[in-house]
């Protein structure tokens, strides 16, 4: 809508035309007094001159949020088409971490339903656990597996010193597979008539497995046990240190690692200095 | 242009009438319908979940599980939701283990809730949930299991159905064991997977306890007393072995047996640990304090002789010993190793009834033992101004007091440790932290628990009341007691109502363990102490004493 061509005119008439800058420096001259060289005098008929100073900008983060919204970066990027794809990004990024929030809730209730699981499962396994180390469980496999309670008047009982233990230390270095000593057990529990070597083996793991896991039957059962095991501990403490072997003393010694006394088969720990201390 | 103009004013119309449709629906739908589609919404999406806290696991010295709990489900049934009932309790029956007329009753209750069975097994409650019959829920819960049954059942006790503790351990722990439930606020999607889970109030863990006892030993005690009760059909027994030096009980075992997880078969009496729970007159066993209090005087030595007839007259009563012998000259080790009553009442008389009582009280009778099991007796013992004439013709043989059997333990626990009374205890430790070892006192000197120790060998000793009990290697030594009951009816000492008991230790010199068996009430083969209980302690010895690896001496 542009105004008639008459109107611009009238109004350019009567207002004067705004002109921007300083007025011409002639005509302040020749309005201002002669003033005297080297003097300097303040004009009478002029208002003081009001010095308006320009606010002075913040500085740091304050000053730059205030500036933000007049930043030139920002109007060019607002004016242009780049905020459509800031838009668009933001919107699939809000609507992105809204699928992964879900996503993760989903994946909490999952990992809930598996923790019940397994702790069902580990409820489980602890009851079955609890129950297969049930004497009453172990006594029959232990059987099954060629052992026997060993009677009370059966176990020998010897006293620790630290050469001994040097000295089953010596024998751990030098003992010999387990396979090859499991098959020596297994063969003299097996045997009629044992040697004193096997018999003592044999003594020692029974002694250390069902002495550990499983009651003697019953006091009948102990005394006559202990009478045959009385007559296979015959062999004297010289016979039975002649006849140890590495695999011998290693089974006693793993059954005395320390303190003044523990119960190992007579002899072999000791290297045959100290007899049993069991009547 | 000017059709232009009309059909962008057209559709400026029809978008905004659409604008303003909308919002009259929004209107309609949160203020009008607002409660009740909050409600819906609610009920569809979002449920409270209780989560049970796992009650603590009890375990023996090794780490063995006594009791553990599983997650498990209460189910329930809305019989309103159901249509048919009869289909429903078919498939039901076989897999909660009931008969189909019981569960039919069930779903037939004019109720809209009605429990199916409770705790049920994860395992199965899910496959009865798989059926998605309509009306049937599950609420999780935990299940206690004690995988060993019958074992040391009276000391763990039993946990009710809501899971709080009734008996036992389980009672007495009941704060530390059951924790806290939880509650998770879950909001679910169209499809009823959760879409977000928040943890309102966080479950709290039981902590673990960890007892004294050693499963093997507990099983091989609760078999001997089995055997026991095979051969002397008592009324009831018990048995505790102790450390005597740490107060640790390593086993403690009751019969009859109770099968924790079926504690509805069992009376409540068989329920009962009667280690504490058992007040009886201790007969011959109190012989020893009797004599460690003199000797502890002073007044008298091992041996000491004294003349002994086959009977006393204290005031209006006259005691007889066991059996008829001539007036015969014994030493204070004679009259402990024979169980002489006349004895026992001379060496007591010898004190005088301030000294005694003061004895009775120092070896702790009348007074709880402290150990963490619940329901411990006290004991009955005679204050001092209630003493009569005849008080100390029954008071040092073990007549008119009453102790619990946990109570006995423990005093001959201060023998056999030299002479320091330190309170038993049966929890080792609380959430893996090992607990205090209770104080101890002293109340009697090392020399004269030593002397007591050498005279209880000869309990055991050819001529003495236990001489048949042995465990080969190992020097024993102990007290039998034989006492006679009350007679309800009458009032009097009964002729066929006894208790007979053991306590003793070994190896004698340096006691590393002890135990004491006692028999309520024996009906066949035997009364007597030296025949009952001796042999059981024996037996209990004879495992035990190798398997902790205790030389012989």
């Amino acid at each position: 809508m542009t105004p008639p061509a008459s109107a611009q005119r009238a109004r350019t008439a009567s207002r004067p035309r705004r002109v921007s800058g300083a007025p011409p420096r002639a005509r302040l001259s020749t309005a201002a007094p002669a003033i005297a060289p080297g003097t300097r005098q303040r004009p009478h008929n002029r208002p003081p001159i009001k010095t308006v100073r320009a606010p002075k900008p913040n500085p740091g983060l304050l000053g730059a949020l205030i500036g933000l919204p007049e930043h030139r970066l920002l109007d060019r990027m607002i004016r242009g088409r780049v905020w459509i794809g800031f838009v668009a990004f933001a919107l699939i990024g809000i609507v992105t971490m809204q699928l992964l929030v879900l996503k993760l809730n989903t994946g909490i209730g999952h990992a809930l339903v598996q923790q019940s699981r397994l702790q069902r499962e580990n409820a489980a396994m602890s009851i079955e656990n609890s129950t297969a180390a049930a004497g009453e469980n172990i006594e029959p496999e232990a059987n099954r597996k060629g052992m026997q309670v060993a009677p009370v008047g059966a176990i020998g009982f010897v006293t620790v010193t630290k050469a001994d233990i040097a000295h089953a230390a010596a024998a751990l270095r030098n003992a010999a597979p387990i396979s090859a000593r499991g098959s020596e057990t297994q063969t003299a529990s097996n045997s009629s008539e044992p040697s004193a070597t096997s018999t003592e083996s044999t003594e020692s793991t029974s002694t250390q497995t069902a002495a550990a896991e499983t009651p003697p039957p019953s006091t009948a059962e102990t005394s006559s046990a202990g009478e045959s095991s009385a007559s296979s501990q015959a062999p004297t403490a010289e016979s039975e240190s002649a006849s140890a072997t590495p695999s011998q003393t290693t089974s006693s010694a793993a059954v005395a690692p320390s303190g003044e006394s523990s119960p190992v088969q007579p002899a072999s720990a000791s290297g045959g200095t100290a007899p049993p201390s069991q009547g | 242009m000017a059709l232009r103009q009309r059909r962008i004013g057209a559709l400026f119309g029809t978008f905004f009438l659409l604008l303003v449709l909308a919002a009259v629906r929004t209107a309609y739908l949160g203020s009008v319908r607002g409660a009740s589609l909050r409600q819906a919404a609610r009920d569809q999406q979002l449920t409270h979940v209780k989560v049970p806290a796992i009650r603590g696991t009890i375990t023996d010295r090794d780490g063995i599980d006594l009791a553990v709990s599983e997650p498990a489900q209460d189910l329930s049934a809305d019989p309103y939701l159901l249509r048919t009932p009869l289909a429903a309790a078919a498939q039901l029956a076989p897999l909660l283990g009931q008969t189909q007329d019981s569960v039919l009753r069930k779903l037939s209750e004019r109720s809209g809730f009605v429990y199916l069975a409770r705790a049920l097994p994860e395992r199965q409650a899910q496959k009865i949930l798989a059926l998605k019959i309509p009306g049937v829920a599950g609420t999780p819960v935990m299940r206690r299991v004690y995988p060993r049954g019958t074992l040391a059942a009276q000391v763990l006790g039993v946990v009710g159905i809501e899971g709080n503790g009734l008996a036992g351990l389980e009672y007495s722990r009941d704060s530390l064991l059951r924790g806290r439930s939880g509650q998770r606020r879950v909001v679910s999607d169209a499809i009823g997977q959760p879409v977000s889970i928040t943890e309102t109030h966080r479950v709290i863990p039981g902590q673990s306890l960890t007892l004294t006892l050693d499963a093997n030993i507990q099983q091989r005690t609760e078999d001997v007393l089995g055997a026991v009760a095979r051969i002397f059909n008592p009324k009831d027994a018990t048995a505790i072995v102790m450390d005597p030096h740490s107060g640790a009980i390593l086993a403690l075992a009751n019969w009859p047996q109770v099968n924790a997880n079926d504690p509805g078969a069992s009376s409540s009496e068989d329920q009962q640990d009667r280690a504490v729970g058992f007040n009886y007159e201790p007969g011959s066993t109190f012989k020893a304090f009797t004599v460690s209090g003199a000797l502890q005087g002073g007044l008298i030595s091992p041996d000491t002789p004294f003349n002994i007839p086959d009977q006393i007259q204290v005031a209006d009563r006259t005691i007889h010993d066991d059996t008829e012998h001539p007036e015969e000259t014994l030493t204070t080790a004679q009259i402990l190793a024979r169980s002489s009553n006349v004895g026992a009442i001379k060496i007591g008389k010898l004190e005088g009834p301030q000294t005694f009582n003061s004895w009775v009280h120092r070896f702790g009778f009348g007074t709880p033992t402290g150990v963490e099991l619940p329901g411990e007796e006290r004991g009955v013992t005679l204050p001092l101004d209630h003493y009569s004439g005849s008080s100390m013709g029954n008071l040092p043989i073990g007549q008119g007091e009453l102790v619990t059997p946990m109570q006995m333990a423990t005093a001959y626990s201060a023998i056999a440790n030299g002479g320091i009374m330190r309170a038993p205890h049966v929890i080792g430790a609380v959430g893996g932290h090992p607990q205090p070892l209770p104080a101890g006192h002293r109340i009697i000197s090392a020399a004269t628990a030593a002397s007591l120790r050498h005279m209880l060998e000869g309990v055991l000793a050819p001529g003495g009341t236990a001489s048949e009990v042995e465990v080969p290697g190992y020097k024993l030594a102990g007290k039998t007691g034989t006492a006679s009951k009350i007679d309800p009816a009458t009032g009097e000492y009964s002729k066929n109502a006894y208790v007979a008991s053991f306590i003793g230790f070994a190896p004698a010199s340096d006691p590393k363990l002890l135990a004491a068996v006692v028999v309520d009430e024996p009906q066949t083969g035997s009364i007597f102490g030296g025949t009952v209980a001796a042999p059981a302690f024996g037996q209990i010895m004879s495992f035990a004493l190798p398997y902790l690896g205790i030389p012989p001496g």
